[in-house]
């Protein structure tokens, strides 16, 4: 047998293929590109709101930490949602530029590379970005309750506060045990295929 | 004429080429997602996937040039990705290898099915881009078109196909010994 025999015998499953799912497929194609565009508009209105609400989100917390300067809890605190604010901004920004080069026209090769590429960054972003709200959530509840309803949590609870962080870190540090092993087969799947594309990209 | 009324009129003729399109070059997206899907309903799946790609890509589709070659990268990089999805890895926890085999139509001795099934054995077990090279081939693609669509050389393409020929000799060689 060498592949060029294989030939006929793919001619004969083309044949095979096309009778049996032509019909079905067909059928199902024009309510499938209608949903597809559907899910297109809500896709693209939902990342025009996760971009409006962290930019709202530094505009609020900005102002706040500078007003509030010569109070140090308020200045760390709102500092600290500041940056987090910048850095998801700046990740959203990165993801959207990945996902940018990321179309499905391109050479199967450089597709799939850069394919890769995004999945790696999505995993490590995601855990970057997820796992502070363990003690976030807390800083949060202290600037918000300041800025909307003048309430100063830290000075009637430091000791609630503290005790968030130190539950918040126990937090962290067990999620991303579980998650570890979850993200490190990822990580090493996504290597592995880069692996395979290089190798098959020198031939 | 309202904003949406010409959005819609500038889309319909744009559809219309595409449809067009797609159903010259339908056996594409047949035989990507037979190659790549492990059972029927992973075909329709990764068929209707492709569909909704190509549509989602087609605005970027430059006319001048060969249209099939561009439904190939489409085809093969949403089969590539598909397959290496979780949700497809979820759907697929076991080697399906032997099931894929028995999934083949027919296991009667005559000579078409038997090289169906050598076919069948032999794109299971390559991996997903030297199934894409593969295909390309058993589609009687040129080397320049193979190395266009995957974006390789056209001697890296000749070098490829030349051991993967050798290593089926040796197969059937192991098969038969």
């Amino acid at each position: 047998m060498e592949l060029d025999d294989l030939k006929v015998a793919w001619a004969q499953m083309e044949q095979r293929v096309n009778a049996a799912e032509s019909l079905a497929l067909q059928l199902q194609t024009e309510s499938r590109l209608d949903k597809m565009r559907r899910m297109l508009r809500w896709l693209g209105w939902g990342q025009f709101v996760h971009c409006l609400f962290w930019m709202w989100f530094v505009a609020i917390v900005a102002p706040f930490w500078i007003e509030y300067r010569h109070v140090t809890h308020f200045l760390i605190s709102g500092l600290v949602l500041h940056a987090y604010g910048v850095a998801v901004i700046c990740i959203g920004v990165v993801q959207l530029l990945l996902i940018a080069r990321t179309y499905y026209t391109a050479p199967v090769v450089t597709f799939q590379r850069r394919f890769a590429e995004l999945q790696r960054f999505r995993i490590v972003s995601g855990l970057a970005t997820g796992l502070p709200w363990w003690i976030l959530w807390a800083v949060v509840a202290i600037v918000g309750s300041q800025k909307f309803l003048h309430i100063d949590l830290y000075a009637r609870s430091a000791s609630w506060f503290w005790s968030s962080v130190a539950f918040g870190a126990v937090g962290i540090g067990v999620s991303a045990l579980v998650a570890r092993r979850l993200v490190r087969c990822n990580l090493a799947q996504a290597a592995e295929f880069a692996d395979d594309i290089k190798r098959f990209e020198r031939g | 004429m309202s904003r949406v009324g010409a959005a819609k009129a500038s889309v319909r003729p744009l559809q219309a080429l595409f449809e067009a399109l797609i159903a010259r070059h339908r056996g594409i997206v047949f035989k990507v997602a037979n190659v790549y899907g492990r059972d029927a309903e992973d075909r329709r799946d990764l068929a209707q996937e492709i569909y909704v790609q190509s549509w989602r890509a087609f605005p970027s589709y430059d006319q001048t040039r060969s249209f099939s070659t561009w439904m190939y990268r489409v085809a093969l990089n949403v089969a590539i990705s598909y397959r290496r999805s979780a949700a497809y890895r979820e759907r697929h926890l076991s080697t399906v290898d032997d099931a894929t085999l028995a999934a083949v139509p027919d296991p009667a001795t005559t000579e078409p099915d038997e090289r169906m099934r050598d076919l069948y054995r032999v794109i299971q077990q390559l991996d997903d881009l030297n199934r894409a090279l593969v295909l390309l081939y058993l589609e009687g693609r040129d080397y320049r078109e193979i190395a266009e669509v995957l974006g390789i050389t056209e001697t890296n393409v000749a070098t490829k196909l030349s051991r993967l020929k050798e290593r089926m000799r040796r197969d059937v060689a192991d098969r038969n010994s």
